[in-house]
């Protein structure tokens, strides 16, 4: 099913997630904006957090914060992780 | 601060008991906790009264909590089983042991309030029956590991004689719930008086954030963290961590030289296993071979790799160890690891038995048999090649992932998310060797697609007759030929089921570039992303017949005339 309401960073952050986790069987329009990114939602666990991390930095040159708390938030949901890209970008 | 700095670690001494109420023992980047908290919390914990026949099981993330609930229960001379996690079916499993329930497992009691007047043994016996641990078997049922406080403490004092520690905090990125975080993590601390971490530290910016503001002793990791640091850019302090060490899988070459340029640390890498606890070292940034322990003894019967240690059992008896290695050198023991003799493997630094998974995949309804293997992407994930039905079987990417998602819930009981499969792979039949097995390579050779975006999955073959073959493939979403083809809605383009087509039949037929002039090429249908079809080969003496269908219908139709014959008949061309 297309999703639509992607916006052009949010398809873009998708795809950097499926690139860096290999994920197979899903595209970008299978990522809810709103889903959570862990547990339930597309599944992704401790590795992936910091393969993420570690994808953020090199794509957009994004540190994340010390505070764990906080990187979970930004770990949310496809829209979390892009407000946080479009906040802290420096590519 | 450190009263027993002096002293040879010990756990039966108590440590933690002994010095001033406002020695720190514990903290993070924003706080402390003193040593009088720390005894009042233990006080709590043993003064607590709770029924006498039955045991006690603790699961609790935060490492404060767990700390004053583990030495509050040995204090009250409670043997204590850690689960390696809270997921419901090892809750069952801790249920049908008949356990009490403590920390974040369901329906555990609160902290107990203080009991100032409770008086604490100054000292444990090394007998003391301290915990259990659990390791997942052959067949995927944990095993219960039994470890007294004599064992657990003569790994802490191996630990210390091999690599004494110096000033400051011991921070771990491991859980106390398993054997390396207990007695690396947390144990060690205690042991020798050193401040733990108040939290498990998992990103390495927090890390950065806490090396900026303390002095760290060492820092207690295994390769799902070191082999995923950041460049420089996260700004590591100039003064790393005193010691850095590693264990729970192998960490490669590469991995270990980046962190201690980052860390400006030697790594050291600890081998061991839940049941025999640590038994060797080595720097992997300089070695390949391992160094046993100063109290560890090891020797080769055969393929049987026997060890003799202060963690077992009877240190006075050989055990067999389920890894095989190659002793090099006598004394001390130096020797190489040749992988497991069972097939429990590690994934993120989590336990599985691959068979174990299998198994619990055989029973999701449909499934006819499974098969799961490591496969050396994406950080050494699994996958899982299931036989179907073909009815079962996924024919599109919603409907595949339908099926994937259902199987991962299924598994998600009884299994940490890390270790679920990450490829799946469908088959009518599982593909067997002359003698009937499916060999690792044959399994892995259906992961093919992920080493090559060039390549569909190729799945099952099938040979009707000599002469023709019946071969399953999925298109991947990732399928290289599929970006920019078309941006808005991608399909295979023709020319690259033309391309397969040619591949296979060189592969299956053994005619490399025999088929040439293509005749009657048709894309009636297009092929799209997640798309399962069958592509026949029909060889005739003088030409190649193709045709790939799905449930969409047919998606390409060819005829390839064998070089010879190419130009016998021009009213063939279309």
């Amino acid at each position: 099913m297309a999703n639509t309401e992607l916006t052009e960073l949010e398809r873009d952050v998708a795809n950097m997630i499926i690139e860096a986790l290999e994920l197979e069987d899903i595209t970008a329009d299978d990522i809810e904006p709103d889903a959570p990114l862990f547990g339930d939602g597309l599944g992704l666990d401790s590795i992936d957090a910091l393969e993420l991390g570690l994808a953020l930095q090199k794509r957009y040159g994004i540190r994340l914060d010390s505070d764990a708390e906080e990187n979970r938030e930004h770990f949310a949901s496809l829209r979390q992780l892009s407000a946080l890209v479009a906040e802290r970008r420096s590519d | 601060m450190n009263a027993h700095r002096d002293l040879p670690p010990s756990l039966t001494r108590c440590p933690w008991l002994s010095g001033a109420d406002s020695d720190v023992v514990a903290c993070s980047g924003q706080t402390m906790r003193t040593r009088g908290e720390l005894r009042e919390a233990i006080r709590a914990w043993a003064s607590l009264s709770l029924p006498e026949d039955r045991d006690v099981a603790l699961y609790d993330s935060d490492p404060w909590r767990f700390t004053a609930t583990l030495l509050g229960l040995w204090h009250a001379g409670r043997r204590v089983w850690l689960p390696g996690d809270n997921l419901p079916e090892t809750v069952d499993h801790l249920r049908r042991r008949h356990l009490i329930l403590l920390g974040e497992l369901p329906e555990a009691p609160p902290a107990p309030p203080p009991a100032t007047g409770f008086t604490l043994a100054s000292t444990l016996s090394p007998d003391h029956n301290a915990v259990v641990l659990f390791t997942s078997g052959s067949s995927g049922e944990p095993t219960p590991i039994f470890r007294t406080l004599g064992q657990l403490e003569s790994e802490v004092a191996a630990f210390e004689r091999h690599w004494p520690l110096g000033k400051g905090v011991v921070i771990s990125q491991v859980s106390h719930q398993h054997t390396w975080g207990l007695t690396a993590g947390l144990l060690r601390a205690l042991a020798t008086s050193h401040p733990f971490g108040l939290s498990i530290v998992t990103w390495p910016e927090t890390l950065a954030e806490w090396l900026m503001k303390m002095p760290v002793s060492a820092l207690i990791s295994s390769p799902p963290q070191l082999s995923r640091l950041p460049g420089a850019a996260i700004g590591m302090p100039d003064h790393g961590p005193g010691r850095l060490f590693s264990a729970a899988a192998p960490l490669d070459h590469d991995a270990a030289v980046q962190a201690e340029r980052l860390m400006g640390s030697e790594l050291t890498e600890i081998y061991g296993s839940s049941e025999s606890g640590a038994i060797a070292w080595r720097r992997p940034s300089q070695d390949t071979t391992w160094q046993a322990l100063d109290d560890v003894r090891l020797r080769c019967d055969g393929e049987r790799t026997l060890l003799r240690s202060n963690r077992l059992p009877d240190p006075e008896q050989w055990h067999e160890q389920a890894d095989h290695i190659h002793l090099l050198q006598t004394h001390p023991p130096r020797f190489t690891l040749h992988g497991r003799a069972d097939r429990i493997v590690k994934v993120g630094g989590k336990r599985v038995s691959l068979e174990g998974l299998a198994h619990y995949i055989e029973a999701f309804p449909g499934v006819l048999a499974a098969r799961c293997l490591t496969i050396d992407h994406s950080g050494g994930r699994i996958g899982a090649v299931i036989a179907m039905a073909r009815e079962g079987i996924a024919r599109d990417h919603d409907t595949r992932r339908a099926l994937i998602s259902a199987l991962r819930q299924h598994l998600a009981d009884a299994f940490e998310p890390v270790v679920l499969p990450r490829f799946w792979r469908f088959v009518e039949t599982l593909p067997v060797n002359a003698q009937g097995k499916l060999t690792h390579t044959m399994a892995r050779h259906l992961f093919d697609d992920l080493d090559d975006r060039r390549q569909p999955r190729w799945l099952d073959i099938e040979s009707p007759t000599p002469d023709q073959r019946r071969i399953t493939l999925e298109i991947p979403e990732r399928l290289a030929a599929l970006k920019g083809h078309f941006p808005e809605r991608p399909i295979v383009p023709g020319i690259a089921l033309i391309h397969w087509a040619r591949q296979q039949a060189e592969r299956l037929f053994g005619a490399r570039g025999q088929w040439r002039d293509m005749r009657r090429v048709r894309f009636p249908a297009p092929l799209l992303p997640g798309d399962r079809a069958v592509m026949t080969l029909t060889r005739q003496h003088d030409a190649l017949n193709v045709s790939v269908t799905s449930h969409r219908g047919q998606h390409l139709q060819l005829r390839l005339l064998s070089v010879a014959s190419a130009t016998d008949d021009p009213r063939e061309s279309s």
